[in-house]
């Protein structure tokens, strides 16, 4: 059960976004998407979430051809986070979040206290009763991101499992503030989920992503387990600057030097 | 002589009422209480001494003074129905362009019988306009007595001139334009009783001029309301006007203006617009005489 | 941890149950009660025992009532109503609470196909039906400059907010270039009837003209009432709504087509009038949140009621003449929508 992208290209003004890339996003692993800027990661991930159609290939979820799986089917199945957090109206906090519960309101009702307990697992419990545009940048990206878990709440309740796409989920965000939002990620793919995230920070896809797929000028550069994709070669050839890896014993962590 | 002349003047009376060239509302309506939309009409009502009975009026009722002390009712074009009726009025006389239609509607639905007059442009108009007002309130003797004693002889004196001399009827400049009166109009109205030709005559309805238009229509003279050419900046103002600059009467400084309701009304003070106006512009022209 | 999660539940749960409910109740009363107002006070007094059939009253009094007092206030009512609550559905859909149903052409649009049937429609149609044509006709010209709208943003490939304000501009030019062909070349008598339709007022109101209106409008409203929680989720933007299952693409279409309508069906009987699309949502907001399952409603309510309150200004301030509508609504509306733009600037 998977997410599976075959030979998709994207053009974009005449130009290829995405080149022939064929790549799956299983459940229960998390998949870290990088690379430079401009190689085509967000666009990847817009494919898989359905709002970008390729000019060529195919985008399936759990065998069906996107194209073919209903609006709602899809959103009761695959969550997606997007960098846009803005909004116009000064929406209190705790309705943006239950905004997420959206796909399933008409099943369920959406319980008060599932919605305080995400906020609290996320420390965004103190921020339920402000308004949503009050907020600074780092808390407005955690409310929405807390509308997303909602939704994978949603559909962990109706499956038992799904997909969440994320992209670049922890930008604005503070050390401790990422790290919550990792640990969470990958609480939730042991849950039955698949994940995939695009992602900045090698050192933490390293060390949170079950899998990478490394992205250049529109082409998988090399997919597979962290330790077998982040080489000095890979690195140095694809951000175009020279750069070394290192396996750090103590912190068994991978650590990236440029 | 002049009995000739009067029994002439009386067979056209009698000829001009027997024709009316457009038609009087035929009604029997009490006309105790009756509510003007019109300055023609109330300048005339005013005129057969029946001013009494007028309980409002409308914003174009701007003459005589007394008028304007009178209970308003909105414009001519855009009455009010409730306004109207609140004040118990037994009769509504109104000109040609009363409306809105929807409101004349509601107010005949309420019961109010309203009377609306035809409108033409000329002599006969006005006078035909007099003897309906009279035939409506019940004034009829005193309306033919208007006619005789002032309207008929107005008309004569009109018709006296042999010449045809062009001029062109300003309304005034908006937005930068500049408004004339085409064939069609008050305007055009008012030339054609001064027996003289409207140079924008291919035109129809008020409408903006351009340039060319105005210098290949060439009239000799402008006839002007007194608010239009203040507006305009006077009469410097106006003749130096793009527009106008290069025709030949703004080049000889031939600008008349009057009241606006006087001029192109179309009440009685009209027909004395026009000969006025009519001999004003005679008098200051070389005129050739006829071999 | 449990202590604090237990208080804060208590809290929240307070203000969920909300005011609303209740404010919503209110602002039903002030309708009611503005609504009698307006129905008996004017040129010709009413008394309300009269109005309710409990007194006695003369013919003319019943005949105002009926014929001229009551279609006035059910059309003032109506049209605020239309008009508010079209402004609320298009500031949702362009997210931006700036929109207006003038803004993206609605209303040029619907001044366009009634002042063309002003103009033009004497020579195809008879005198008796004009009063049905002219508003059938705005109606018409509301719709095709939204259809137009929706064409052209398909056409450039993409639904943008951005897109269909830009759009919107263009085609209230092309409007106003319209609107001038005509008046040139109108006659005197037709030119009559524009003028002074372009200004605003409820006064031609009658049953015949109100009644079909009164169709469109209830209709049309009930239609963007009910998708008030779709606008909501559409604020988080078109991409991230289709991810909550919203069928963005029909939403759209839904709430043009029916802001349209009940715009032009508004405009088609009173003209144009100003800035209760754009003032109206705002109060709302203040009062209850920008939640649009309360603020459609609030915004039905709210609208009809200064509708017919302004009405009531409009035909009492200079008794017996009147004043158009439109007039006062700009002159409060102008000054209202300078402080929007201000505070949404120091933001």
């Amino acid at each position: 059960m998977m997410i599976e992208m075959t030979g998709i290209t994207v053009k974009r003004a005449h130009r290829k976004t995405l080149s022939n890339v064929t790549i799956q996003l299983p459940k229960l692993k998390v998949v870290g998407i990088v690379g430079p800027n401009g190689a085509g990661k967000s666009t990847l991930l817009h494919v898989a979430a359905g709002s970008l159609l390729p000019a060529s290939g195919s985008a399936s979820m759990d065998g069906t051809p996107l194209e073919q799986l209903t609006l709602t089917h899809q959103a009761q199945t695959r969550a997606v986070m997007s960098q846009h957090v803005d909004m116009a109206f000064p929406y209190p906090v705790h309705e943006v979040i239950a905004m997420g519960w959206e796909p399933f309101r008409h099943r369920q009702q959406l319980s008060f206290e599932l919605l305080e307990r995400i906020a609290n697992e996320l420390a965004i419990g103190d921020l339920l009763e402000r308004r949503f545009n009050e907020l600074s940048g780092g808390e407005r990206q955690r409310v929405q991101f807390a509308r997303t878990c909602i939704q994978i709440e949603g559909i962990h309740e109706l499956y038992s499992g799904g997909y969440w796409l994320l992209d670049e989920p922890t930008a604005s965000l503070d050390i401790g503030h990422e790290l919550l939002v990792l640990r969470y990620l990958r609480q939730t793919a042991e849950r039955g989920f698949g994940i995939a995230l695009v992602v900045h920070d090698l050192e933490k896809a390293a060390r949170f992503c079950d899998l990478i797929v490394l992205l250049d000028k529109g082409r998988v550069a090399a997919t597979g387990a962290p330790q077998d994709v982040f080489t000095d070669e890979n690195l140095t050839h694809v951000y175009d600057t020279a750069v070394t890896t290192e396996w750090h014993t103590g912190l068994q962590r991978l650590l990236i030097h440029a | 002589m002049k009995t000739t002349i009067s029994v002439l003047a009386l067979i056209v009376t009698l000829l001009s009422s027997a024709a009316f060239a457009i038609d009087c509302p035929d009604m029997d309506a009490d006309s105790s209480r009756i509510v003007v939309s019109g300055g023609s009409i109330t300048e005339i009502i005013y005129a057969l001494d029946a001013e009494d009975r007028i309980v409002a009026a409308d914003r174009t009722s701007n003459y005589p003074a007394a008028a304007l002390e009178l209970p308003q009712i909105g414009y001519v074009r855009a009455l009010s129905a409730e306004g109207v009726l609140s004040q118990s009025p037994t009769l509504l006389l109104g000109e040609d362009d009363s409306g809105p239609p929807e409101i004349l509607d509601q107010l005949r639905a309420a019961g109010l019988p309203v009377a609306i007059l035809g409108e033409q442009h000329d002599a006969e108009g006005i006078i035909h306009k007099v003897r309906c007002v009279g035939q409506l309130i019940g004034a009829q003797d005193a309306a033919e007595a208007l006619v005789a004693d002032r309207l008929q002889p107005a008309a004569n004196a009109l018709t006296i001139h042999n010449d045809r001399p062009v001029g062109a009827v300003l309304l005034g400049i908006r937005d930068g334009t500049l408004i004339a009166a085409g064939g069609d109009t008050s305007g055009n109205g008012l030339l054609e009783m001064m027996s003289a030709d409207n140079a924008l005559a291919s035109m129809s309805g008020w409408k903006p001029v351009s340039r060319e238009s105005m210098i290949i229509a060439d009239p000799d003279f402008f006839v002007i309301p007194q608010r239009g050419l203040e507006s305009a900046g006077g009469a410097e103002g106006l003749l130096d006007h793009p527009t106008l600059k290069f025709t030949s009467a703004a080049q000889n400084g031939r600008v008349y203006a009057m009241d606006g309701m006087a001029m192109l009304g179309f009440g009685p003070r009209t027909l004395e617009a026009a000969a006025k106006l009519g001999a004003d512009i005679r008098a200051s022209q070389d005129i050739e005489t006829p071999q | 941890m449990n202590e604090a999660v237990a208080r804060r539940t208590g809290a929240l749960k307070l203000d969920r149950l909300g005011r609303r409910p209740p404010l919503i109740f209110g602002l039903a009363i002030v309708l009611v009660l503005a609504i009698a107002i307006g129905i008996c006070i004017g040129a010709i007094p009413l008394s309300l025992s009269s109005v309710l059939g409990l007194s006695e009253s003369s013919a003319m009094q019943q005949t105002v009532l009926y014929n001229i007092r009551l279609p006035r206030v059910v059309l003032a009512a109506l049209a605020g109503a239309a008009l508010a609550v079209s402004g609320a559905a298009l500031q949702a859909l362009f997210r931006n609470p700036l929109a207006d149903p003038g803004l993206i052409g609605v209303s040029g649009g619907a001044a366009v196909g009634a002042i063309f049937m002003i103009v033009f429609g004497a020579t195809f149609v008879a005198e008796a039906w004009m009063p049905y044509m002219i508003p059938a006709a705005a109606i018409t010209g509301a719709v095709a400059v939204t259809g137009l709208l929706y064409a052209f943003a398909r056409w450039f490939g993409n639904f943008e907010v951005s897109t269909m304000l830009l759009v919107g501009i263009a085609l209230n030019a092309m409007s106003t270039v319209g609107i001038g062909a005509f008046e040139f070349l109108s006659d005197d008598t037709q030119l009559r009837t524009l003028v002074f339709w372009t200004m605003g007022s409820y006064g031609r109101a009658t049953w015949t003209t109100v009644l079909p209106a009164a169709v469109i409008i209830v209709a049309a409203a009930a239609a963007l009432v009910s998708r008030s929680r779709a606008l909501d989720i559409l604020q988080l933007g078109e991409v991230e709504a289709r991810h909550l299952s919203i069928n963005v693409d029909a939403l759209k279409r839904v709430t043009v087509i029916c802001a349209a309508a009940s715009v032009g069906a508004a405009v088609a009987v009173s003209g144009i009038i100003a800035f209760v699309g754009l003032i109206v949502p705002h109060i709302v907001r203040l009062i209850l949140g920008p939640s649009n399952r309360w603020v459609m409603p609030g915004a039905l309510l709210l609208g009809a009621t200064l509708s017919v309150l302004a009405d009531l200004v409009a035909r009492m301030v200079i008794v017996p003449a009147e004043l158009p509508v439109g007039l006062v609504t700009s002159a409060l509306g102008a000054p209202f929508f300078l402080w929007l733009i201000a505070s949404a600037r120091s933001r």
